[in-house]
């Protein structure tokens, strides 16, 4: 025992110490946030996840458009002719695999996703949005749709069928998506 | 001399016992290890199990989803090898009762949400693991009161400002 420290009341000095800890704790992951492989970007905010399917950036006058629905076939037959792919899922779930080539905007949380995306959607031939098979797809559909997409179709069977029926799928992030939140369980 | 530092004879005596103290302090320290580690590497999962409790505003949600698993790495770590017990102990403690609150008042409110409590993507939060959080505070109380630092790594001379 230093003689300095002894002289320390027991209490202040375990303050110290959990001081300390959380200070280095929050350094170190921080240094490792920056140098790991896709690593969380710190200035984008993260919202929960609709338990409604309320898109959560909805533009005020936009009218929900209207949306068709695409079985198995016309989206494989839209995936050849270039249609852009929308995966409505969450961000683990995007990256364990998803429709090759495939934008990725939560229903929630994506306000940004979309306006950045946008463009890239726009200049697609038709626009395929798919989910695990819920609603939540339909729900991004219209909200897309009323953004101003003309082709918005929504994949009546999720994910899990377009890779029961070996249709071209890929893992890991986003890349045209900003590094919207995703760790590194991409493989 | 307090009655914790020299617990007296009775039935439970046992209760102020160091060794028990140490076995606390390596179970609950080697639990927040795994914890941060399975937290810390999905990230972007463990962001939206918070963004799910909603308690913090979005934009705090990726810092705080960076680095509260290695915070938590530090303080379970401080816990299994003895370095800096008393600070372990109350930084575990202060975020069981974080997590506690943060679930309670999920729960509360009807949210329903995965724990997120070992990584993304488990089991729903329930009024269990509330009573859990409890327990572990428990501990944690009675390592911060009892522990003398047996079973753990020796302190080299220079850092013995940790010791306690």
């Amino acid at each position: 025992m230093l003689p300095a420290m002894s002289t320390a009341r027991p209490g202040t000095r375990a303050g110290i110490q959990a001081l300390g800890l959380i200070v280095a704790g929050g350094l170190l992951g921080l240094g490792v946030n920056v140098v790991r492989d896709g690593g969380l970007p710190l200035d984008r905010p993260i919202l929960a996840a609709a338990e409604t399917d309320v898109f959560a950036c909805q533009v005020p006058d936009a009218v929900p458009g209207i949306v068709e629905p695409a079985d198995m076939s016309e989206a494989l037959s839209l995936f050849t002719r270039g249609a852009a792919f929308v995966d409505a899922r969450g961000s683990d779930a995007f990256a364990s695999g998803h429709v090759a080539g495939a934008f990725h905007l939560q229903p929630a949380g994506a306000c940004q996703e979309a306006d950045v995306l946008m463009d890239r959607l726009l200049a697609a031939p038709a626009v395929v949005v798919y989910g695990a098979g819920g609603e939540g797809a339909r729900a991004l559909a219209s909200e897309l749709a009323g953004r101003g997409l003309p082709r918005v179709q929504v994949m009546t069977e999720g994910f899990d069928a377009w890779l029961m029926a070996g249709k071209p799928a890929m893992s890991g992030p986003c890349h045209a998506c900003l590094g919207y939140a995703y760790g590194g369980s991409g493989r | 001399l307090s009655a914790a530092a020299s617990p007296g004879p009775g039935r439970v005596a046992w209760l102020g016992d160091p060794r028990l103290a140490a076995l606390l302090r390596v179970g609950v320290g080697a639990l927040f290890l795994y914890a941060g580690i399975a937290k810390g590497l999905s990230p972007a999962g463990f962001a939206e199990d918070i963004a799910n409790y909603r308690m913090l505003p979005g934009a705090l949600v990726p810092l705080v989803a960076v680095t509260l698993p290695w915070m938590e790495i530090l303080a379970g770590m401080a816990l299994v090898t003895g370095w800096g017990v008393r600070g372990g102990a109350l930084v575990v403690a202060g975020m069981l009762v974080v997590f506690a609150v943060g679930i309670g008042q999920a729960l509360i409110r009807g949210i329903d949400l995965s724990c997120g409590c070992f990584g993304a993507g488990e089991a729903p939060a329930t009024w269990l693991m509330v009573g859990r959080n409890l327990l572990l505070i428990a501990a944690c109380a009675h390592v911060y009161a009892f522990d003398r630092g047996r079973f753990g790594l020796p302190i080299p001379r220079r850092l013995s400002p940790l010791a306690g």
